[in-house]
């Protein structure tokens, strides 16, 4: 019994000094080659923030292959799930100076051309802007939208309109 | 004022680097909605030639034409029994018999090698009851090429619809549209220009990025439209006769919907380099740029108002996407539509009476071509289709061309401003959108 609550609280110990020493750790900037590190302000209460600096790199490239967002019928705020992509999106470009994106707003088919053209701008300028707040220099980003001209899905019925409702992130250089 | 030969000639020589072999087959379809086709009793005869020479049927031109107008009841060609092609030969009776109010008839006559001379007479079968009198119109072309026969057709079509009905046909004039094909190396984008009814389509411009918003000068020489080489939008001018392309504005962000002012001289168009996508005024000659709306929304599709001192435009400024108008000395904004969840892209009708618009009535309804008294309010749906977009206004205000989808395809139609006729422009290969009805061309 007594030895049993003695590995115990031995395990205890051992278990709170890791956590402890985890927690210092998320709290230091780490600057070596592989930062993943966004920005030098870091954001009290900014959970997507505190979490990205303990982003790997494994995390990272899954988070940078996500280049399409995708909105809601006439909307153009970004799901509150892909701003952690995103953000991957802004460590590249702050990490690569010359790498720049052009981010291509699309719409679904109903409304008219041209409007579609502006609520797609608006769809770029929602990603454009967590870049941009994450301290990517505009010369980095290229906004432009496409309205309904290039849908990737053919159909007249939800299913394909919710693809064609998106905001792509396309590198032209990296 | 010119006189119609003269209008037909110069419109030749307007068109001419566009003329391209025919089409030998129909490509209107002609749909009368809701009840029995009205209009005048008529029957086009076919002009007499000579059986050896392989020309276009110029009454077939003149009968399909003034058909697809849906002001006629046309007499098919296969009931035809009696072939003059002169007064003094017509037997009147027989056609009064027949219902037939007016009676087209005319000859072909080779001239010398490659020209002919062509004759039309239009009677009214009513008016002669006894005595032989004079055609209502009565008509000689002298010198006209084989190739030429087929816009002489409708140069006759538009000379009677406007004896007849009283306003200028449109049947010489022609339409632009945009037309996306699937090819191996990708989409690819054309800019074509058709006669009016759908004939001799010909390639203006040709992008693998797409193409928006074709707009004719007033003069018919120009269209502005909107292409995105490079994935950067910019407005760019192509001249009709010359194929030649100048660039209008690259401005960083939205470069759109461009509408040119009814001298010829402005351009209404849309930029977001300022943040909001705004209307724009561009002096084409002075490159001198004007901002004339403001604010946080967005602001698109300009069209002028025949004065030359309003443009109607989309906004969501109130939240949904309506039609304001804008006074162009004071910038003094106004709305226009109150009726439905969503109107937009609104033309005016020449005597600028009507606004002619895309109309979503209720959330989730179909997006439809609507007509808007513009004294009263009053809104009337055109087409009850779920997708139809881009309306374009005939020059003589009484039909529109729109874009629809059928079978998973983007086609053209037409509907009159009544809303009694409605035409198909069948299938063309590929897709086929955004049509522009070219102004008057003589």
């Amino acid at each position: 019994m007594g030895l049993q609550m003695k590995r115990q609280s031995k395990w205890l110990k051992a278990s709170l000094l890791s956590l402890v020493l985890l927690l210092a750790a998320g709290c230091r900037h780490y600057r070596g080659d592989d930062m993943y590190d966004d920005d030098e302000g870091g954001g009290v209460g900014d959970v997507s923030h505190f979490y990205g600096e303990h982003v790997t790199r494994e995390q990272e490239m899954e988070l940078l292959s996500q280049d399409t967002f995708y909105f809601s019928y006439d909307g153009y705020d970004l799901a509150p799930g892909d701003v952690l992509a995103v953000y991957a999106h802004a460590r590249k470009l702050l990490k690569h100076p010359g790498a720049s994106v052009r981010i291509e707003g699309h719409t679904d088919e109903r409304g008219s051309r041209e409007y579609n053209v502006a609520l797609g701008e608006r769809r770029a300028k929602a990603v454009a802007q967590i870049l941009m707040s994450k301290g990517v220099p505009s010369h980095q980003i290229h906004v432009m939208s496409y309205g309904k001209e290039k849908p990737v899905a053919f159909g007249h019925d939800e299913s394909a309109w919710k693809q064609n409702r998106r905001a792509l992130i396309v590198y032209e250089s990296e | 004022m010119l006189n119609a030969t003269q209008r037909f000639f110069l419109s030749g020589v307007l068109l001419f680097g566009l003329i391209s072999p025919a089409m030998a087959k129909t490509l209107m379809n002609i749909i009368i909605d809701g009840g029995q086709l009205g209009g005048v009793p008529m029957a086009v005869l076919p002009f007499s030639r000579d059986a050896r020479d392989p020309l276009e049927d110029i009454a077939t031109v003149i009968r399909e034409d003034l058909q697809n107008s849906g002001q006629f009841q046309m007499t098919p060609a296969a009931k035809l029994r009696q072939f003059p092609d002169d007064e003094p030969a017509v037997d009147y009776g027989y056609w009064r018999q027949l219902g037939v109010e007016s009676l087209l008839l005319g000859r072909v006559q080779k001239a010398q090698d490659r020209e002919y001379t062509v004759y039309f007479q239009l009677l009214d079968v009513f008016k002669n009851t006894s005595n032989r009198r004079l055609p209502i119109l009565s008509m000689r072309f002298e010198r006209i090429k084989p190739e030429d026969l087929r816009r002489l057709g409708h140069h006759i079509a538009d000379l009677v619809f406007e004896k007849l009905i009283g306003v200028r046909g449109v049947f010489s004039t022609r339409i632009a549209y945009v037309s996306v094909k699937q090819g191996e190396k990708g989409r690819l984008h054309t800019l074509e220009v058709a006669d009016a009814d759908g004939h001799r389509p010909k390639t203006l411009y040709r992008s693998p990025f797409p193409l928006m918003s074709p707009a004719w000068s007033p003069n018919g020489r120009q269209i502005a439209f909107v292409s995105f080489e490079g994935n950067r939008a910019r407005i760019q001018i192509v001249d009709v006769l010359k194929g030649q392309v100048t660039q209008v504005t690259q401005y960083p962000g939205i470069n759109g919907a461009p509408a040119w002012s009814p001298d010829g001289r402005r351009l209404a168009l849309v930029l977001s380099k300022e943040g909001n996508p705004k209307i724009y005024v561009l002096d084409v000659a002075s490159k001198q740029l004007r901002a004339v709306t403001s604010g946080t929304g967005i602001d698109t599709e300009p069209y002028w108002m025949p004065d030359g001192r309003h443009l109607v435009f989309t906004s969501n400024r109130g939240g949904k996407p309506q039609i304001y108008q804008v006074d162009l000395d004071t910038q003094k904004v106004t709305r226009l539509t109150f009726e439905g969840v969503y109107n937009a892209r609104p033309s005016v009708t020449p005597d600028g009476k009507r606004l002619v618009m895309m109309h979503q009535r209720e959330s989730a309804g179909p997006f439809s071509i609507a007509v808007q008294t513009l004294d009263s309010g009053q809104v009337t749906p055109l087409t009850r289709a779920s997708l139809d977009d881009s309306p374009s206004i005939a020059p003589n205000g009484m039909m529109v061309l729109y874009g629809s989808q059928r079978a998973n395809q983007s086609v053209l139609g037409a509907v009159s401003l009544d809303g009694r006729i409605k035409l198909q422009l069948p299938a063309q290969e590929g897709q086929v959108q955004e049509p522009a009805w070219s102004p008057f061309l003589s």
